[in-house]
């Protein structure tokens, strides 16, 4: 496969701490080893990343993968076929939500895209009917963006 | 679309998103789709902390795959909860272009 032609994956990684911010950048070059394209989003002006998130990210960038900051946010979510959001997101307001796009939001956080109809807000717990609802979204083809 | 969902847990128990991954799943089960968990960062811990659930998810027919590293790192007996114990490649694989993919990270 080539490197052009793989699936993108979206890694967005907001305001989270050290030890999860490298889980996120690991976890993204994980994602790489079957060939999928990595588009890392780091949505934290102010990260610092440590020695570990360091290596993740040159050799992510070496192989060709995409890493932004949070103006690279619509880009990453409308191409992605696969979307992780570790943390918090960098709140609402970046962008307009693509129609491929269903959006899950937990208690406590905000999507960060102006999701219309396409999204569903998680109370603690979920039930059959909101599960069914989920599934009904991935057998349509569509995305799912957990925030 | 294949029939196949692939499930990404890091977060620890305190988020409860291990109780939506197995709404997921077992919505997904109830179509007959094949459902694969992947666990990894705490959401191995969380693991760890409900192992009724992790039951329900292998009752259900699910492949249920934890980050060995991670569990090395917090002290999580994958073997003990019935989990198999993986790598970042399962991570690849169950975010794979043929599955479809929710990730509680």
């Amino acid at each position: 496969m080539s490197a052009d032609r793989a699936p993108i994956v979206a890694v967005i990684v907001g305001a989270v701490d050290a030890e999860t911010l490298d889980e996120a950048l690991r976890g993204a070059v994980g994602l790489t080893l079957r060939g999928a394209r990595v588009h890392v989003v780091l949505t934290d002006p102010t990260v610092s990343l440590g020695p570990s998130g360091e290596r993740a990210r040159a050799a992510l960038a070496l192989f060709g993968h995409r890493i932004d900051g949070r103006d690279g946010l619509d880009r990453a979510i409308a191409e992605a076929v696969a979307i992780e959001i570790w943390g918090p997101g960098p709140g609402p307001g970046l962008g307009a939500s693509d129609a491929r796009t269903f959006h899950l939001v937990r208690p406590g956080r905000v999507a960060a895209v102006a999701a219309t109809d396409q999204v569903l807000h998680l109370g603690a717990d979920l039930d059959d009917a909101g599960a069914d609802q989920i599934l009904d979204q991935l057998l349509a083809g569509r995305t799912i963006a957990v925030w | 679309m294949s029939p196949r969902l692939g499930l990404v847990l890091a977060t620890g128990p305190e988020v409860q998103d291990l109780q939506r991954v197995l709404a997921v799943a077992r919505a997904a089960r109830r179509r007959r789709l094949a459902v694969a968990v992947f666990a990894m960062h705490r959401g191995v811990v969380a693991l760890a902390a409900a192992p009724a659930v992790v039951a329900a998810l292998l009752d259900a027919g699910c492949d249920v795959i934890g980050c060995a590293t991670s569990a090395d790192r917090h002290g999580v007996d994958l073997a003990a909860l019935g989990v198999v114990a993986g790598s970042q490649d399962d991570h690849a694989a169950i975010t794979d272009r043929r599955h479809a993919v929710v990730a509680f990270t």
